[in-house]
């Protein structure tokens, strides 16, 4: 799948869905965040599955989160709980899909509310812009923007990149403290 | 002066602002440390903040005194203020607290209330000429660790309300605070303190009805409240924040033995909302309660409910929720109620109803229930409806216009919590909910 071909496409909106990467630790049982920062992606349903909108070639296991949540004895919220839905259950990065689809969780100025109350879907390009232009850290925004050539977005990448390698030092260190354990 | 993205310094900068002592420094960098290690919310809709372009403190021109007197507060503000008549409604309350941006800049109380030896001020204030009686329940019913926002409250608190209502004490008219944000970017955490000590009742309002015109703006306030034995306390709150404003407020109450605590929550405005009132009915025989309305609109994303945590023997709670939906926005019912084991012979009532106006907009119900004991009872019910066809046109065969119908309806839906509302504040909800539909 080209990021080229996905600009054109026409997504049915249940199949469009935001995600976090993170850990999944199978002794812990679930995922863990890395909380000075959250890593975003998009989600794409095609007839090969799941795939990431941003970056389809890198492959990890999908998990959805679902509506319910686990609380403590104070009732307040603690975790929410998480469904597989494709991949291997094994400690490392993955995604964990929001429960709705992605126009029920970002503002719908980004849509054709049109189309969207018409037809149900979104288009790659209406996918890219809100990627490009939201405050989420989308964590393969940098090489959209390269690809897109967008040179109105020097202080984006720099702060995407200073995200990325946080990010990747936090995942290498969350993969060492496992390795103590 | 504005203090724009946060780190410690920025933390102890807000503290020396505000002249505080060590223990109230030390409970800032502390919530702090927790808020750098805290993730978002699991649960609930994405929260697309940047935490580094945040004004986490702005106070205005004005000197530091909070003000009685009208006449001493800024024209521009009070100016500001007029448009949106919180001047007006003060002639109906007991008290008033008003607080601009990150600042309390005005607070008054009526000549009864003040002779009752009830304390009404800002909770910096509090801090210096109470601390015992604040430091015995500040930071105790929320504690800084639950959650990402209620640590950022904790870090950068600045403003809010301080409430003590001493034993024997009936307050016959309302206090309020009203809290308006005005710039773009603005964070407003105010940290909000109520004490209802024994056989005492209070009606606290708290406003945020009118609307702002700022940009990406944070409100992530937490509100904590004890409630005495035989004492009883009704917070109610109409916010209308702009479509641009988090809200994302943390509220709690702790309820002695037959104690009461309700909760009258109607949310309007915001972009997102996550407010979730709660009542710890840890005494037996208490009671808690909580109606609340949510109208989310077009981009808007209310996800609102209540949570009744029911420890103690022989209590009760009842959560009424009404949502509305329209134009492609998401109301949320996401509650809790849960029976502990020591709860025996509690009862727990949980209501829930939806109107969704259009095809574009959606709405969910997440009701978490659970009951660890055998004496107890829990019952939940949930409704979802859409105006009826059959209701509008039975109005409109009798001369009503097919707007007016609707409007008819709707406020019908949501008539049990207008009934709740002082009349002033229940005209100003019917006008809120006429225009946003």
């Amino acid at each position: 799948m080209e990021k080229v071909d996905m600009r054109e496409a026409r997504v049915k909106i249940e199949n469009v869905k935001l995600a976090q990467i993170k850990m999944f630790d199978v002794h812990y049982g679930g995922v863990t965040s890395f909380a000075p920062v959250s890593a975003y992606t998009i989600m794409v349903k095609t007839d090969e599955g799941w795939k990431n909108f941003l970056n389809p070639g890198w492959e990890l296991p999908v998990f959805e989160k679902t509506p319910y949540t686990g609380c403590n004895s104070n009732g307040e919220d603690t975790h929410v709980f998480i469904r597989r839905v494709s991949g291997d259950v094994q400690d490392g990065p993955c995604y964990v899909m929001d429960f709705h689809p992605i126009t029920q969780c970002v503002e719908s100025r980004y849509f054709d509310r049109n189309r969207l109350s018409k037809e149900g879907v979104v288009t790659g390009e209406e996918l890219e812009n809100y990627a490009l232009r939201t405050d989420l850290f989308m964590f393969d925004r940098v090489s959209l923007i390269q690809d897109r050539n967008i040179s109105t977005m020097g202080r984006t990448v720099a702060e995407d990149m200073k995200k990325r390698t946080l990010f990747m030092q936090l995942m290498s260190e969350s993969e060492k403290e496992k390795q103590f354990q | 002066m504005e203090i724009i993205g946060l780190d410690e310094e920025k933390v102890k900068k807000i503290s020396s602002i505000k002249k505080e002592d060590d223990w109230v420094l030390k409970y800032r960098t502390d919530s702090f440390r927790k808020f750098q290690k805290l993730g978002m919310p699991s649960f609930g809709p994405e929260i697309d903040l940047d935490f580094s372009k945040i004004i986490y403190y702005k106070n205005n021109e004005q000197d530091d005194k909070i003000q009685d007197d009208w006449n001493n507060v800024l024209k521009p503000i009070v100016d500001d203020l007029d448009s949106v008549g919180v001047r007006e409604s003060e002639i109906h309350m007991g008290g008033m607290g008003v607080q601009y941006e990150s600042e309390v800049i005005y607070h008054s109380m009526i000549r009864e209330i003040e002779e009752k030896k009830v304390v009404f001020t800002s909770i910096e204030r509090a801090m210096k000429e109470y601390p015992e009686l604040v430091q015995k329940y500040f930071g105790k019913i929320v504690g800084n660790g639950e959650n990402k926002f209620a640590a950022l409250n904790g870090a950068v608190f600045s403003g809010g309300s301080f409430i003590y209502v001493p034993p024997n004490t009936k307050l016959d008219r309302p206090l309020q605070s009203y809290f308006r944000i005005n710039s773009r970017n603005m964070g407003q955490f105010e940290r909000t303190l109520i004490i209802v000590d024994d056989n005492s009742d209070l009606h606290y309002i708290e406003g945020c009805t009118a609307p702002t015109y700022s940009e990406s703006s944070l409100h992530a306030a937490v509100v904590e409240i004890y409630v005495g034995k035989n004492s009883k306390c009704r917070y109610s709150t109409v916010q209308n924040w702009a479509n641009n404003v988090y809200n994302l407020v943390t509220k709690r109450a702790l309820v002695d033995d037959h104690g009461t605590m309700e909760w009258i929550d109607g949310n309007i405005g915001s972009k997102v909302t996550m407010k979730y009132p709660c009542c710890m009915l840890k005494g037996n025989y208490s009671k808690g309660t909580c109606i609340t309305i949510s109208v989310a609109g077009s981009g808007q994303i209310q996800d609102t409910g209540a949570r009744m945590i029911h420890i103690g023997k022989h209590t009760k709670s009842t959560i009424l929720s009404k949502s509305i939906a329209r134009n492609g926005g998401n109301a949320t019912y996401r509650g809790k109620a849960l029976i502990q084991k020591s709860a025996d012979h509690s009862e727990a009532d949980v209501k829930c109803d939806t109107l969704i106006i259009d095809e574009l907009s959606k709405s969910d119900t997440i009701p978490f229930n659970s009951c660890f004991n055998e004496t107890s009872t829990l019952e939940h019910e949930a409704t979802v409806s859409k105006i009826s066809e059959d209701n509008l046109f039975y109005m409109m065969s009798r001369g009503i216009s097919k707007e007016r119908a609707m409007d008819l309806i709707v406020l019908g839906f949501i008539e049990k919590f207008r009934e709740e509302l002082p009349m002033e504040y229940a005209v100003e909800l019917n006008q809120l909910i006429k225009r946003n539909l």
